[in-house]
């Protein structure tokens, strides 16, 4: 008597809540707090099945009779923890209880778990959601990396004649032509090169034309199938490098000219007139070449800044542009100095023409640098002529500096 | 009216609360919330009243709990079709299952059947293969309830047939 009254006093000290059945599974007793993990608390009461009030017991009765009759270790307890009821987390123990009055029972024992234990089952949550978004992405990406390399690389197998025996989807997109049609083609039918031997490389070099008629730069991987004097076949796996050629392109162009005004800068100049002395060798033709700078750059750097100083350049640039012929050649040179090129000139006068109208130019068009600043300039010009002042080029320049040293010391006089 | 257990058995995520969701409710939820321990939900079908334990899925971390599997009459062993782990873990998941309740009969549902999947003809033959007490192996989707029906049903007409006798 005194064990099963301690037994109910600990469990409502503890907000456990028990339940004493018999072996025919008949509620003989419960406290209060069943009513709240009973699945079906309408059917609870003395003498009902505790299979209709706590659905965990059905599916027990095997387990429960060994546990009854004692073909179990004394003490045994079924055990079943994290039972979720409610949003409430409980376990459930099921263990034999004997009164003193000798009858052999079952009690269940049906303990809260402490609200501790869900900030554990959040965490575990937390884990299992972002693994489940980690796994299903990638397996997603696994298949999504395949197609953009299929969007990407053109890839082609060819025989070891050339002819192609298979490709891939982005060969068909890129050409817009049917498998068919491009299955049993050589492949120069689609890539031109230099060398077109696959054969012994392992890489090179492609142009293609795409379906909207721009020519496409690819490097391409030769995998050879097989081993040495074996190898049946070759696999070709083409990657897009235009873009790489349009840099080159930026980066030769860069290197022979200007980067504030875009004029060809001393390096394409020379290149320029080694072109002209060859011109005017073959067809017995004169070149000129123009010295030109901008009088008082300094003081205007110096007055309204480097960036005025700059825009004077690009301005002037811009004039001398106006002022030539489309086959003449304007070149900064340096700081404030310019070179024009004159090529196959008719005559000494069409120069001086040139000259006297490139200065009207640069008098009557200042620069407007703002609304306030109106920045006037004037150019010192000095020329020289091929072949009549020299045929040595470094000649060729002293002449026409010295000349425009003299413009310039006329003009400051 | 005969009462019984059935446990959904698999690894996490596959969609095993979503499978009782739709059969108990006929109600679905994209989103994701694991079980942990258990939850037990009733439904009644034909002459039989199911009593489905929905049990914490299978992690790296922490195996399925065998106490759960005391009992029970059938087992659905579900795998995500579009997560290959999942589908490699039925022959694991269904030798505990007969480890705790020998020779029950299981459903094997391939859930997730409405996303975009590549299963095989031949990985589908190798499931079958796994046991014979397998009744089936169907393709499942929580979402559309896509043979969520068929696959508690078969298991519940194999369960009863077998009371019977």
């Amino acid at each position: 008597m005194m064990i099963e009254t301690i037994t109910k006093l600990v469990c409502i000290k503890n907000k456990v809540s028990y339940i004493i059945f018999d072996e025919f599974y008949k509620i003989i007793e419960f406290n209060d707090l069943v009513i709240n993990i009973a699945d079906d608390p309408s059917k609870l009461a003395i003498s009902s099945d505790i299979r209709d009030v706590m659905w965990e017991f059905i599916g027990l009765e095997e387990r429960m009779k060994m546990l009854f009759s004692g073909q179990e270790e004394i003490g045994s307890v079924i055990h079943f923890p994290m039972l979720l009821k409610n949003s409430h987390y409980y376990d459930l123990d099921i263990e034999i209880f004997t009164p003193q009055e000798g009858k052999t029972l079952f009690i269940a024992y049906i303990i809260q778990k402490p609200k501790e234990s869900l900030s554990y089952i959040n965490m575990i949550q937390e884990i299992n959601k972002r693994t489940l978004v980690y796994e299903s992405d990638n397996n997603k990406q696994s298949e999504r990396h395949c197609e953009l390399i299929n969007q990407r690389l053109l890839s082609f197998n060819v025989d070891m004649d050339g002819y192609i025996t298979l490709i891939n989807n982005a060969f068909t997109c890129f050409f817009d032509i049917s498998t068919e049609d491009i299955i049993g083609e050589h492949f120069s039918v689609f890539f031109k090169a230099r060398d077109l031997n696959l054969n012994g490389n392992s890489s090179i070099i492609f142009n293609a034309i795409n379906q909207i008629n721009e020519v496409i730069s690819f490097h391409a991987n030769i995998i050879p199938m097989g081993e040495g004097s074996e190898v049946y076949e070759n696999i070709i796996i083409c990657q897009d490098i235009t873009y790489l050629k349009q840099i080159e392109k930026e980066l030769e162009h860069a290197s022979v000219h200007d980067s504030l005004t875009g004029l060809p800068n001393r390096s394409q100049l020379l290149k320029k007139i080694d072109e002209s002395i060859q011109k005017s060798k073959d067809n017995d033709s004169l070149f000129a070449l123009c010295f030109i700078d901008i009088d008082k750059f300094k003081p205007i750097n110096d007055n309204y800044g480097h960036h005025a100083g700059d825009m004077l350049l690009k301005h002037v640039a811009k004039l001398f542009l106006y002022a030539v012929r489309k086959n003449d050649t304007v070149a900064r040179i340096g700081g404030d100095e310019f070179v024009i090129l004159f090529d196959n000139i008719k005559s000494k006068a069409v120069i001086q023409d040139k000259i006297d109208k490139i200065k009207k130019i640069a008098t009557k068009m200042p620069l407007t640098y703002t609304k306030n600043d109106v920045i006037a300039f004037e150019l010192s010009l000095g020329v020289s002529y091929y072949p009549e002042d020299t045929t040595d080029i470094q000649e060729l320049f002293k002449i026409a500096d010295k000349a425009m040293y003299m413009d310039k010391k006329v003009l400051n006089d | 009216m005969l009462a019984y257990k059935i446990v959904m058995v698999g690894d996490f995520g596959v969609g095993k609360t979503s499978l009782v969701k739709r059969f108990v409710d006929n109600s679905f939820s994209e989103e994701y919330l694991s079980t942990i321990g258990v939850s037990i939900s009733k439904k009644m079908l034909n002459e039989s009243t199911l009593m489905l334990w929905d049990i914490e899925g299978n992690t790296e971390f922490k195996p399925i709990f065998k106490q759960y599997l005391l009992g029970a009459k059938g087992f659905i062993v579900v795998a995500d079709i579009t997560r290959p782990n999942t589908i490699d873990a039925i022959s694991k998941h269904i030798k505990l299952c007969h480890d705790v309740v020998k020779d029950a009969p299981i459903s094997v549902a391939l859930n997730k059947s409405d996303i975009k999947h590549t299963i095989s003809q031949e990985t589908l033959n190798s499931i079958k293969e796994i046991s014979p007490f397998i009744i089936n192996v169907l393709k499942t989707s929580a979402k559309n309830g896509d043979a969520v029906l068929d696959i508690f049903g078969s298991l519940d007409d194999f369960v009863v047939e077998s009371l019977k006798k």
